[in-house]
This record gives structure tokens, C-alpha cells and sequence, in this order.
């Protein structure tokens, strides 16, 4: 389900930087085609591409690219769908962290050929979390720094990340200095309205 | 022996959806999720006044509680479209517990009653139930929104593919789909093949964007004089396919292609000055002649055509 991961990638920069910078885009990684499909599947190879493009466009390095990918896909209005579904993930952010293990089969149940790396979480101390994030996705945990700095601003809480390459692959370090720091964001279990997204 | 008040709390934290009941079947103690359900307080009111027991039907002992213990029951609230329960009861030493769910309606339930994650236990699949409707509706909706996208685009896939880019008209292959479609009706028809006169002069003279605009402007001529049902097809450079539809009176085609040659005939104002065309017409009306005979039909237009050119052009000729 490659169309996912690149549609994602076309709405961010459409939403953030404009329809002329992502045509800069289809024209730099010589898509042939002005818009993906979120629903057919695509090579991964072209979101290499495309990746490649963005950066190029907004002339920023890759992990930064990728961690803002994380921030919009979890605070933008145009994504609120997605904020909800990680939303169910556990009533504060302690929980939902602890909850990330799942993410990769919930997101199986729903469309079973998307497969995302297998994600990691371990408390090393009451206060101090470590998130081992899986292979097969090149880039994933900086988009998932993105989300999970803004996912704790959502719950309310204030916490701290660091993101290093580990033995097992990339790990991102949280350390949680208050889970009830701000009121965070109303989460209703049932949608207000007919959401829409994309 | 474990006091109600200790049994009250544990239960609530394990399966907030249950209420205690008594030998006379009088409500002792609701669970924190259930109170919000019921929406009044209860304690103390006899189970079968709040709950209405909807299945099974009880055939009528002393204790009802005794032969619902251990059974599945389905029950109805007196408040207005809430949905029904699904529950279950068991004796715990001399009282009955209730346990309850919201079934297949959690959805609505939820919504209904404003409840949160900390409603239902983590064991609960309340929660995931919610994330899978949730998730479900919206990867739904997307495909949705894909099929008509893709059916849009077919749409006009089909058309381009029967339409000829530069005059609007059909194309060969519009030509034959339509055809066959025509014939099939049984009426009788005629085929007109057209042919512009000493063409190539004016793409040589006045270049291929002054060519392109009289082969537009020939393709405008044939939707003027034609009827909206007559079918109209340019088959590649200057050559082009009338059908004048369910057509029987040879009188008729006549005046259609004489209005067609007499109209191309008339000087064309260009982007690049004016210039000056004809077209030869072969004209055959099929009379009885069906849908098998459409190839050895647009043959005998063709012959009427030569017939046409050899006869000095700038004219039709028609077969009966």
C-alpha cells in the first residue's frame, strides 16, 4: 500500500508549501502523473523519488523533510482522521506509547498490504521510554518523531525525544517530564462529523 | 466473606457494565459504565423494572434470577431508541450478577451516552471495535472515492477513444462502433464518403496549421448541415464519413450532400488570409441492404466517389 505513504506525502506538501511546489515535484521525479492514489499501489522506488524531490524543492536535508511529513500528519485539519485513529491508541500519552507496539498489526487489520516497520517499546524507568523502530521503511522514524512530538502536545503532555541509530536499527529515546503538563486536545470516541480527508 | 462494598469496587473496575441484584431480584449496586446507561439512579428498584427482558422468556419459577443464572439474556431499556443489552448472570454465593454489553451497537451506544476510553476495561474490545468502525468507514470511503474517480476517467477514455482530436467528430473506429449500433436498429440509412479537392495545395501553400483549420472548419459544415442523429466521422487527413440515418427518400441525401459540397465551396476566412477548397461526395443509400453489407456500402461510396473526382470534382455522386 505504497499509494498511502506517497498520497501522504503529496498532501503534505500541497497543504503546507502550495500546488506550484508540488508540481515542481512531479516534475523533478519525472512522475508522469500530477497525483497518487492512496488506495493503488505504486514502487516504493518512486517514494524514494519523490522524497528526493521534496528536499530538493524545499532545499532542507531529509530528516527534517521527513520529521515535518510526521508533524502534518498528525496536526494539520486536513489529516484530523488520522490524529483520531492514533487518538484510540490509549487515554493519555504514557499509554498510547506503550501502545505503539500494535500500530503495525491495527494498521494490517484495516489494509492488510500495508505493512509498516515492526515498532519496539520498552520503559527503561518510570519516566524514560526507548522505541526501537523496525527496517523496511527508509525514513520512518523521523516521520515518527514528527508524530510523536506532536501526539504528546495532543495528550497534554511535555516530553523530550532523541533519535540515534541503534544496534537493532533507529531508536528514539522519550523521556516523559510531565503527562498531565497542558489540557491537550478533546478526543471523542465517536467523530463529531463526517470526517474527510486527503 | 467478601463484603458488597469490596465486591462493588472490584467489579466496577473490572466489568463496569454489571449490576448486583438480590434474592428478591431488588437492584443492589450498578456499575460505574451502566449507571451512565440507565441515566437514573436505580439502587434499591427491582431488576426487572429497569431492565425489561426482552429473550429468553422466563417460564415462570418463584426466583427468576434462577433460571437466568448462568444464561445469555437480551434486554430493553425504557429510555427512549436505546439500544438493547446483551447480558450475562451468575450466582455468586446468595446474590446475582449481571454483566453487560453493548453488542454489535456499540457505536451507536457510545456516541448515545457521551462515553470515554476509561468506560471499559482494557480487556474490553470496546476500543478496538471503535478504532476498527472508524478505520473501516474511512479506507471505505477512499476506495469509494477511487472507483468513481477511475469511472470518471474511463468515461473519458472512451470518448477520446472514439473521437477524432482535431475536429470534434468521430473516428474511424467511433465510426464502426456507431455504425453497428445504427444498424442494428434496421432502418435504412445512407453513407456519404467526402474527400477535399487539391487539400495538399493549401497544406504546402499555407502550411499545416492553415490545413488543420479548413479540416475544422469542413467538420463545422457537416455538423450544420446534418441532422443531430446522422453520424459524422473524419477517417484521417482530408477524408471524411457521413451517415445520414434512417434516410429512404433519395431526395433527401441529394439536397444534404449538394448543401455540403455547395457550403465547402465557399471561400474560408483563415488565421493566415482566405483560401478556397471543394469536396467530392460519393452518396449510396443502402435500401434493404443490412448491417452485413456495411463494408461492400462504404466500397460503393467509394466508387461514387471516384466517379466524382473523374467527373471534374467539387460534386456528388449518388448510387441508389
Amino acid at each position: 500500500m505504497q499509494g498511502l505513504v506517497n498520497r501522504a506525502i503529496q498532501c503534505f506538501v500541497r497543504d503546507i508549501y502550495g500546488l506550484d511546489t508540488w508540481n515542481q515535484v512531479v516534475e523533478e521525479a519525472q512522475l508522469g502523473f500530477s497525483s497518487f492514489e492512496a488506495m493503488l499501489d505504486y514502487d516504493p522506488s518512486v517514494t524514494d523519488r519523490v522524497v528526493s524531490a521534496v528536499q530538493a524543492s524545499l532545499s532542507k536535508p531529509r530528516s527534517v523533510v521527513l520529521e515535518d511529513l510526521g508533524t502534518y500528519l498528525v496536526s494539520h485539519a486536513n489529516m484530523e482522521t488520522l490524529r483520531r485513529l492514533l487518538r484510540f491508541g490509549g487515554s493519555d500519552f504514557e499509554e498510547f506509547l506503550l501502545s505503539l507496539d500494535e500500530l503495525p498489526d491495527k494498521a494490517r487489520l484495516i489494509l492488510p498490504d500495508f505493512v509498516l516497520p515492526a515498532l519496539s517499546v520498552q520503559a527503561l524507568t518510570p519516566r524514560m521510554y526507548e522505541l526501537v523502530v523496525g527496517g523496511g521503511m527508509n525514513g520512518f522514524s523521523c516521520v515518527l518523531m514528527g508524530v510523536l512530538r506532536v501526539m504528546s502536545d495532543d495528550y497534554g503532555a511535555l516530553a523530550f525525544f532523541e533519535h540515534r541509530d541503534g544496534a537493532d536499527g533507529n531508536v528514539i529515546q522519550i523521556t516523559l517530564a510531565d503527562s498531565r503538563f497542558s489540557q491537550g486536545r478533546s478526543f471523542d470516541l465517536t467523530p463529531a462529523q463526517e470526517a474527510s480527508y486527503g | 466473606m467478601v463484603e458488597l462494598r469490596e465486591l462493588a469496587d472490584g467489579l466496577n473496575c473490572l466489568c463496569p457494565m454489571h449490576v448486583i441484584v438480590d434474592t428478591n431480584g431488588r437492584i443492589l449496586h450498578c456499575g460505574t459504565t451502566l449507571s451512565k446507561v440507565v441515566e437514573r439512579a436505580v439502587t434499591g428498584r427491582s431488576f426487572f423494572e429497569v431492565f425489561n427482558l426482552v429473550k429468553p422468556r422466563l417460564v415462570g419459577s418463584s426466583d427468576a434470577f434462577e433460571e437466568l443464572d448462568g444464561q445469555s439474556i437480551v434486554v430493553d431499556l425504557a429510555q427512549e431508541k436505546a439500544p438493547q443489552l446483551k447480558g450475562l448472570c451468575a450466582r455468586v454465593g446468595d446474590i446475582h450478577v449481571v454483566d453487560f454489553s453493548f453488542g454489535i451497537s456499540v457505536v451507536e451506544a457510545v456516541k448515545l451516552y457521551g462515553l470515554t476510553a476509561s468506560d471499559f476495561s482494557p480487556t474490553d474490545q470496546t476500543m478496538g471495535m471503535l478504532y476498527l468502525f472508524e478505520a473501516k468507514s474511512l479506507a471505505l470511503e477512499e476506495f469509494k472515492r477511487l472507483s468513481s474517480r477511475l469511472e470518471g476517467a474511463k468515461r473519458v477514455a472512451e470518448v477520446e477513444a472514439h473521437t477524432d482530436a482535431l475536429t470534434g467528430l468521430l473516428n474511424r473506429r467511433g465510426l464502426e462502433n456507431a455504425l453497428r449500433e445504427a444498424l442494428n436498429r434496421r432502418d435504412e440509412f445512407a453513407v456519404m464518403q467526402l474527400d477535399l479537392d487539391h487539400f495538399k495545395a493549401v497544406n504546402d501553400g499555407l502550411g499545416h496549421a492553415a490545413g488543420d483549420e479548413v479540416l475544422v472548419h469542413v467538420g463545422q459544415i457537416l455538423q450544420k448541415e446534418t441532422r443531430k442523429h446522422d453520424l459524422l466521422c473524419r477517417n484521417g487527413g482530408d477524408e471524411f464519413t457521413v451517415v445520414l440515418t434512417n434516410i429512404s427518400k433519395r431526395k433527401v441525401a441529394e439536397e444534404i450532400g449538394n448543401r455540403i459540397v455547395a457550403e465547402i465551396k465557399k471561400p474560408m476566412t483563415l488565421r493566415s488570409g482566405s483560401c478556397r477548397v471543394s469536396a467530392s461526395l460519393g452518396t449510396v443509400l443502402s435500401g434493404s441492404r443490412n448491417a452485413s453489407n456495411v463494408s461492400d456500402l462504404l466500397q460503393e461510396a467509394d466508387k461514387a466517389l471516384y466517379a466524382s473526382k473523374a467527373a471534374g470534382r467539387g460534386r456528388q455522386t449518388l448510387v441508389a
